[in-house]
């Protein structure tokens, strides 16, 4: 398995540098499950918001990887700030309209399936699409500032983008989805 | 690459998303359906986020590993696998499995520290592994399936491939882990 392939790309050295950010996110996931025990009767009580616990994090953890990703390419190509900051103010604003844009449909797709799945919804429709937009509107803006802390911190160490930033951000998105699922719903008064 | 403005971004990744929506509620409706494993191993639904995290880490850093090296030439395009390719499988598969013992080990810890009571350690350490294995094994395949098939048809991979191993991890993972609970949790 060593013909033509790099010291840097063997699976040792992919393991080795993936495990200390990776055991993170381990850590985080623990922790983030902690709040999913600690509000588990609120859970069961709304079972929608059981069932729509993996999407919000799912899709928080999608737009994350997908800026932290595009923000890697970038970082590649020399930096964030690079080209007056255009790139990175077209990844941010793609990134916020895909957010509000996908949680509103969520929101709707889940008020209209749920109950077809056996999953009861006591909410209503307009309250519902509420709930998800303003989870994911609130998780993408705190994303779009731990996108350019990231950055900053990889290109300062001289990290590889591709094993710090995405990582970090589909880990932020994971984590704190339930967190702002959960406010959101505080909001709607759920 | 340096051209593509907001509406490129959105109309590559928004019809994704909404895809993986309805895929991920179809998800999270399963995770309703595991409530009675979740009730009957505490500590399971602690792990539960851990393991997702883990696996989707691993399987979107692995696709954006590939995609660079596919980029820059590094991965042949008329074969399905190479050297390369089987590193950062063997790689996926290591950390699969040491990661998920180490989360394990963490949600046994704190939800004793909770003063909560735990399945014990041996027994969702056991779950978390076995889950991690086969959700590894799965999304191996579709990391490279899903490389092929943008390259084909000449999408930026940087759009493409995080959402849908994102998604197709949580699917296979829940899936997993839900096996793995029936099989290994014990009447």
């Amino acid at each position: 398995m060593q013909a033509d392939v790099p010291p840097t790309a063997t699976w040792r050295a992919i393991t080795l540098q993936s495990l200390p950010v990776l055991g993170g996110a381990v850590v985080i996931g623990v922790l983030s499950g902690q709040i999913l025990v600690a509000f588990q009767d609120r859970l069961f009580d709304v079972p929608v918001l059981l069932a729509l616990v993996p999407a919000v994090n799912g899709i928080g953890g999608n737009v994350g990887s997908i800026l932290g990703s595009r923000v890697a390419s970038g970082l590649h190509l020399g930096g964030l700030w690079s080209n007056g900051g255009h790139g990175f103010r077209r990844d941010a604003t793609a990134s916020l309209i895909l957010a509000a844009a996908t949680f509103s449909f969520l929101g709707a797709f889940a008020h209209v399936i749920a109950p077809v799945l056996g999953i009861p919804v006591t909410l209503r429709f307009q309250d519902l699409v509420l709930v998800t937009l303003l989870a994911g509107l609130g998780l993408m803006l705190v994303m779009v500032v731990l996108v350019i802390l990231v950055g900053w911190l990889s290109h300062r160490f001289g990290w590889d983008p591709d094993n710090v930033v995405v990582p970090v951000l589909t880990t932020a998105g994971d984590t704190l989805g339930i967190v702002f699922l959960l406010a959101a719903g505080g909001v709607v008064g759920i | 690459m340096s051209e593509a403005g907001v509406r490129d971004i959105l109309r590559e990744s928004l019809p994704l998303l909404l895809g993986m929506a309805v895929l991920e509620v179809l998800a999270g409706s399963f995770l309703g359906r595991m409530e009675a494993s979740l009730e009957r191993l505490p500590g399971l639904l602690a792990l539960v986020p851990a393991v997702l995290a883990m696996r989707g880490n691993i399987s979107t850093s692995m696709g954006s590993r590939l995609g660079t090296l596919t980029r820059f030439g590094l991965v042949p395009r008329d074969r399905w696998t190479s050297p390369l390719v089987w590193h950062n499988i063997v790689a996926s598969l290591v950390l699969g499995v040491v990661l998920a013992f180490a989360a394990a080990v963490l949600a046994h810890v704190v939800t004793v520290a909770a003063g909560l009571p735990s399945a014990g350690v041996l027994r969702l350490g056991a779950i978390a592994v076995t889950a991690g294995v086969l959700s590894g094994v799965v999304m191996g395949a579709v990391a490279i399936v899903t490389m092929r098939v943008a390259f084909r048809r000449g999408l930026d991979l940087d759009n493409v491939a995080g959402p849908v191993l994102m998604t197709m991890s949580d699917v296979f993972t829940l899936l997993s882990l839900f096996a793995a609970a029936a099989w290994l949790g014990g009447a």
